[in-house]
């Protein structure tokens, strides 16, 4: 799966590369290889019999000479006027390549940007994505922070993180987010429980409790009518 | 028993995990756990947060105490939480033993338990 991203990765940035922006981006500031020397005046001798086979023929003979790939040739005649392809069926003729100035990269040069670009991608989507690539769901997560004080709740999270990765190494990141979502699904019963209890009933206690005694002591009406009242229910 | 309170079947697990796991630095939630689960043996289930409660509010009892270690890379910089097991605690344990061991005796001698 790694392997497979990294291709994907590293493919994407050669695409980037062959576009124009790609390509002036990468002519930046580096020892890009431009084809300085148009070959004037080279006689090639091509039995041709359709544009494309000139084209051809010419494509074979310049990266034979240059180890470079041109990306336009113009063929001119033997007088040194440019003439379209197309009148130059025939056999016999020179040509000068008049290069595109488009960047032509240097293969070993393209190879070691695709690399670098490989890698930045990679780092850049290591560090942005980290907490999620290696994190556990967050919502889940998040349940926890919502029940349980900020010490507990890190040390409870950390040892299912631990346990997490265990599980995520040996059975992939679906899985381990199932075990993590079902673990805690079962640990926040008794964990909203004890919530409830600390929180809640405690609070409530204390003041029924803070009530009744002031009703006992004060006989607020309220409490009074209210003592009527279960009184007259029990007759 | 400290204060007067009497130990649940949960809290006798959790303590007696804790006996098995000794002091240091070997008890936190993960290993009690997987203790527990193995004392359980497959008769109840047991989840981390319940083990956590448990040992919170025996904590509050004063069976057992605890103390927060360092953050560790591999628990993505959280702190393990360590728990061991006081004196009363293990006097808690002991003592419901006993009282089990009173109720397996008793029971054997009427032939009621193999």
């Amino acid at each position: 799966m790694r392997i497979l991203r990294l291709l994907f990765v590293g493919v994407a940035s050669a695409s980037v590369l062959q576009t124009p922006i790609g390509s002036w981006i990468a002519s930046l500031g580096s020892p890009c290889t431009y084809l300085q020397r148009p070959l004037h005046g080279e006689d090639v001798t091509c039995d041709v019999r359709t544009e494309e086979a000139v084209e051809d023929a010419l494509n074979v003979l310049h990266c034979s000479r240059n180890g470079s790939v041109f990306k336009r040739f113009t063929i001119i005649n033997t007088t040194g006027q440019s003439t379209p392809p197309k009148k130059w069926f025939g056999r016999g003729f020179t040509v000068e390549d008049a290069i595109d100035p488009h960047l032509v990269l240097d293969p070993k040069l393209a190879f070691a940007l695709f690399l670098c670009g490989m890698l930045a991608l990679n780092i850049s989507k290591r560090v942005l994505f980290e907490r999620h690539r290696s994190g556990v769901p967050r919502n889940a997560e998040f349940l926890f922070y919502l029940f349980l004080d900020p010490k507990n709740c890190d040390a409870l999270v950390g040892d299912l993180v631990e346990r997490y990765k265990l599980i995520h190494k040996k059975f992939g990141r679906r899985r381990a987010n199932f075990w993590y979502w079902w673990q805690t699904a079962i640990s926040l019963g008794p964990i909203v429980s004890a919530w409830l209890k600390r929180v809640v009933i405690k609070p409530a206690l204390a003041l029924i409790g803070w009530a009744v005694a002031k009703g006992l002591v004060g006989h607020d009406g309220w409490l009074a009518a209210l003592v009527e009242v279960v009184k007259k229910v029990r007759s | 028993m400290a204060n007067g309170e009497h130990l649940g079947e949960f809290e006798q697990m959790i303590l007696t995990a804790l006996m098995l796991l000794g002091s240091g630095e070997n008890a936190y939630g993960m290993t009690v756990h997987a203790k527990v689960e193995e004392l359980a043996a497959g008769l109840r289930a047991v989840s981390l947060g319940a083990c956590y409660t448990t040992l919170d509010r025996l904590e509050q009892k004063g069976y057992v105490r605890s103390w927060f270690g360092g953050a560790t890379e591999e628990r993505g910089g959280r702190s393990k939480r360590f728990f061991e097991i006081t004196g009363s605690g293990e006097l808690a344990v002991r003592n419901a033993l006993r009282v089990a061991d009173n109720m397996v005796t008793g029971l054997r001698e009427i032939g009621g338990v193999v």
